[in-house]
């Protein structure tokens, strides 16, 4: 087993940082004993750290796409305000509504469970007594089940789940487990093709709401929009009025485009973590993967998560 | 064969990006033609047309419907008017029959796209 054999260079590439903390806690399975449940448990525990940290980078990256919709209102009414002859008598509640908030919250709702599945697959592999092993297997195979029903999940998972024993069997332990993760690794195989299936719309409902429908309403603006004295103290340079509101235009038109740009990023780190979810789930599935190699993909998935946190 | 809810998208996005790089003097000029009534007809025509992009990419997220072929032609035709227009900065009452022609098309054209 490469895995057996790799200990030296896994002492190595842990002291590299944080990243190779999911590793070491990985590794103390294979401490413990050296059966086949041993190395089970070691790759159910990985998978399930990784998964969790991805899944809270997706919840994350809905809860940014949520607020959008507020950016959304604030800036039609900041429009309708600055282009208005009569801008003290505008009713400003009177704009667009994307009205994607059903499709997000069923979105969120999938990823909710997609992160109980990895707690529980996590907490299954990481030890304690048969009775709480027992426990979290019944808790995880009622999550996949749930899972499974998800207009997401392909029919490929549908059957896979459906074959889980509903139980875990103290003698099929390793076996069951290992199946669960391999359910389960096909479900984020499946959320990951839907979610790069989404991400040009997406970024069309951002660029929609930041580019094309404010900072484009920009453009429009002339001189006689502004009150001369206050362009001043916010625009700066050796300027004359037109040039200043010019620039200034330019200054808020670049802070739209930037916002937009920083969310299109997080969405896409997003989809570059959970490609990296399914193969990690691939490689632990396949006993002859070098560790380094996992332990690259863990790197990956650690790097991506990480840079998505970042909110715009 | 020529992706028509793309083409569609396409002209609706095109019009209000003509709408918005001449929103100051589009609003102006519907001020002076009919004060401010004239002005908010125009924006909530705006708002409409604004829902119909949101409402194609919400479309996009739920299902693909496949039984608004002549709905997506006649809609992309009027778009295509509806820029000409806004390019220009026609006469505004042009531009509101334009606009409430096409969010009209587009309003029988979502409610199959969401049925």
């Amino acid at each position: 087993m490469v895995w057996a054999n790799s200990h030296h260079q896994r002492n190595g590439e842990s002291r590299r940082g944080a990243r190779d903390r999911i590793a070491l806690v990985a590794l103390a399975g294979l401490l413990v004993s050296g059966c086949t449940t041993s190395f089970t448990r070691t790759t159910g525990t990985q998978a399930g750290l990784c998964g969790l940290q991805v899944a809270d980078a997706v919840l994350g990256a809905y809860e940014d796409l949520r607020a959008v919709a507020g950016d959304n209102a604030y800036y039609q009414g900041y429009l309708r305000i600055v282009v208005s002859p009569q801008p003290d008598a505008v009713d400003f509640t009177q704009v667009s509504d994307a009205a994607l908030s059903v499709q997000i919250e069923q979105r969120i709702r999938t990823y909710r469970q997609v992160r109980a599945a990895y707690a529980l697959l996590q907490q299954l592999c990481s030890g304690g007594t048969a009775r709480d092993a027992s426990q979290a297997y019944a808790a995880l195979f009622e999550t996949l089940r749930g899972l499974s029903a998800d207009d997401a999940a392909s029919a490929e998972t549908r059957k896979m789940v459906s074959e889980l024993p509903a139980d875990l069997s103290s003698l099929l332990q390793a076996r069951q487990i290992a199946r669960a993760q391999s359910a389960l690794g096909q479900t984020a195989k499946d959320l990951s093709a839907l979610w790069d299936k989404e991400l040009p719309t997406w970024n069309d409902y951002i660029d929609s709401v930041y580019v094309r429908h404010y900072a484009a309403g920009l453009l429009s603006l002339r001189l006689s929009n502004f009150d001369e004295r206050e362009l001043n103290k916010v625009a700066e340079g050796p300027y004359g009025a037109p040039i200043k509101a010019g620039l200034f235009k330019l200054q808020k038109y670049r802070e739209a485009v930037q916002k937009a740009d920083s969310l299109k990023a997080e969405l896409l780190l997003v989809s570059n973590a959970l490609q990296q979810l399914a193969v990690l789930h691939r490689q632990l599935s396949d006993t002859v993967t070098p560790f380094a190699d996992v332990l690259s993909t863990q790197r990956q998935i650690g790097h991506y998560v990480g840079r998505a946190d970042k909110k715009p | 064969m020529v992706d028509l809810k793309a083409e569609l998208q396409e002209g609706t996005r095109s019009a209000i990006l003509a709408y918005n790089m001449n929103r100051a003097q589009i609003v102006l000029a519907a001020f002076k033609e009919g004060g401010p009534e004239a002005v908010a007809r125009l924006e909530d025509e705006f708002a409409a047309l604004c829902n119909a992009d949101f409402a194609l990419e919400r479309a996009a997220l739920n299902a693909n419907h496949r039984q608004y072929r002549h709905l997506l032609s006649e809609a992309a035709a009027n778009c295509d008017l509806l820029h000409q227009s806004l390019i220009a900065v026609d006469s505004t009452a042009d531009i509101l029959d334009f606009m409430g022609k096409t969010v009209t098309i587009l309003g029988r054209l979502l409610v199959m796209l969401t049925a």
